[in-house]
This record gives structure tokens, sequence and C-alpha cells, in this order.
């Protein structure tokens, strides 16, 4: 494939994985209380944990979402999306082997229940994710698309 | 190799930029949500938000304080009913408790008949407290299907536990 076609492919993929970090990180920053409830549901964590968790992870979520969505520290930003997705499949599957039915709180106020269906949709984000931090080498800068007009 | 190492230098130093931008803002904009996960009062805010839910989305069904309950439990004046998965009761339950999970009473009706077979005995019903709305939905089944004294727990297992109740499991008792 053109060099240039893979550019768009992976530009459409942290499009992808940009945007629904950013909202999903804006959902939880404009109600931080609701998402330390999602995280002391999963009842694996103490308390100063989900204080620390509920205050700082929305933001970094969202910062590494406008991160991907404008072409700026795409690989520090893959790499977080990344790894929190893979966090999340992690902790989807041990709730749902422990049987319990509870919203993920994965992506702020979408309910998301913890089973078979939210564990294979994070792990093909986590997919998406790992192929712009491991294969993506020039990222186009978004500003870059408008240059020409 | 050379390359491999300069990507991850690159990674963690922009992921480094991130995190500690977003660890900054996060301070600023929720420090009081983190002073009071440091204090230990986020947990019974969550814990009454939740049963406050629980509440509002429990139609007519009565719920039972847990002193009341337990001054019940002395007097063995009610049937305890876990609602949990059997798994669960398995691990450990309120003490004496009778096993009905949600799942297995929608799946066969019938089996209340054998394991509550008395329709006018009080019985308190819980599952994992305010976090979790099974004991609800099995006493409004209960009562639905001719139950005429059912009350729900709201603070469920685990309040009963942390009040330093009677449990058992399979093996032991406190």
């Amino acid at each position: 494939m053109h060099d240039r076609s893979k550019q768009y492919i992976f530009l459409v993929f942290r499009l992808l994985i940009g945007a629904i970090f950013l909202w999903a990180g804006m959902e939880k920053i404009l109600s931080p209380f609701d998402f330390s409830v999602s995280i002391y549901n999963y009842r694996l964590f103490p308390e100063p944990v989900i204080g620390l968790a509920a205050a700082l992870m929305p933001w970094v979520e969202a910062i590494a979402g406008l991160c991907l969505l404008t072409g700026f520290n795409t690989k520090g930003a893959s790499a977080i999306t990344s790894l929190l997705l893979l966090v999340f499949v992690g902790l989807i599957i041990i709730s749902a082997v422990q049987g319990l039915d509870i919203d993920c709180g994965c992506f702020g106020a979408i309910e998301r229940k913890v089973g078979i269906q939210s564990i294979l949709e994070d792990f093909l984000l986590f997919i998406i994710s790992a192929t712009v931090l491991l294969f993506e080498k020039k990222p186009i800068k978004i500003y870059s698309l408008f240059k020409k007009y | 190799m050379k390359k491999i190492s300069f990507i991850g230098s690159d990674i963690v130093k922009e992921g480094f930029w991130i995190v500690l931008a977003g660890t900054i803002l996060g301070v600023v904009v929720n420090h009081k949500l983190i002073g009071e996960s440091m204090n230990g009062k986020l947990f019974p805010q969550i814990e009454k938000e939740q049963m406050n839910e629980l509440k509002a989305n429990a139609d007519q069904i009565p719920f039972i304080e847990l002193k009341v309950a337990k001054k019940l439990f002395n007097q063995k004046a009610a049937i305890f009913v876990d609602s949990r998965s059997a798994i669960d009761y398995s691990e450990s339950h309120i003490q004496d408790a009778q096993s009905l999970s949600l799942i297995s009473f929608i799946a066969d009706p019938q089996l209340a008949d054998e394991i509550l077979p008395d329709r006018t005995a009080l019985y308190i019903i819980y599952c994992s407290g305010g976090g979790c709305d099974m004991s609800v939905e099995l006493a409004k089944e209960l009562i639905s299907h001719g139950y005429s004294n059912v009350e729900v727990l709201g603070e469920g297992y685990p309040g009963w536990f942390d009040a330093g109740y009677p449990v058992e499991s399979m093996n032991s008792k406190r």
C-alpha cells in the first residue's frame, strides 16, 4: 500500500481513538463523583486510589484524546490510550469472572455492562490504538489538512 | 535496535508530559474529591448516594434499617434471603440466611416454594449493598408471587459484615 494511503488509515484510527477518549474524558471531568462510583463498584481498590483515579484519569484521557486528534505527541498519547484500554479490558474480565452486574464506567455516561461485548469492544479499540502506537511513522497534523485551502 | 530505543524514549517523554499536565489539572480542579478520599469521607458519600438511588427505583418496596434487621435476627423473627449468586453465597453470607438468587428465581419461580414455603413469614432480602439492585428485584418478584411480608436490607451483605454481625461460610462462622 502507498505510504500516503497508510498515513490516512492511521489518521482515521487516530481520530477515532482521539475522539472517543476526548469525549469520555470530558464526560468524566464534568462528573468526577459519578466516575468514582463506577470505580468503587469494581470493589477492587482502596478509597485513596479511587479518589486519585477519579480526579486525575479523566484529564489524562482528555489530553491524550486531544493529542491524537490534533497530531501532537501521538506516540505518548497512543501509549497512554493503549495502556488504559488494556487496563479496562483486564478490569472488565476480572469483574465478569466475579459475576458483578455493574456498569463498566469506561466511557462516562454511556451505559455498558461488564460482559463479553464490552471486553471485545475495548479489545478492538486497544488493537486500533496499539496499531497507531507501533506503526504510524509520520503522523498527519490535523491543521495540515486545511493548509491547501 | 537504535530505532526502537528512539521510539521508546519518545513514547516516555511525550507520555510523561501528558500525564503531568493531566495530573496538574486534575489536582487543581478536583482537590476536594482527593481530600475526601484521603480522609475516608468518599466511601460513605458513595454508599449514601447509591442507597438513595436504590430506594428511588424501588417503587413501594419497604427497606429495613440495619439495626432493626439485627434485632429481628437476634429474635429469630425474620428469615434472611441472599439474592446474590450461589457462588457468592457459598463464599460467605449472613448467618442462617437462605440462598435464592434472582437469576435462579427467574429461571424457576417454583424454587421459592421449596426454599421459602411460608408466604406470610417476614423475609429480609439482601445482596451486595447499595450498588446492587438484585435484592429489590427479588423482593418485587416475591411480592408479585403472593409473599406478603418482604423487606429489603439496603446495606446488604457488606453493611452487615462491616457492622461485625454474624456471618458464615461453608467452612466457618463469625
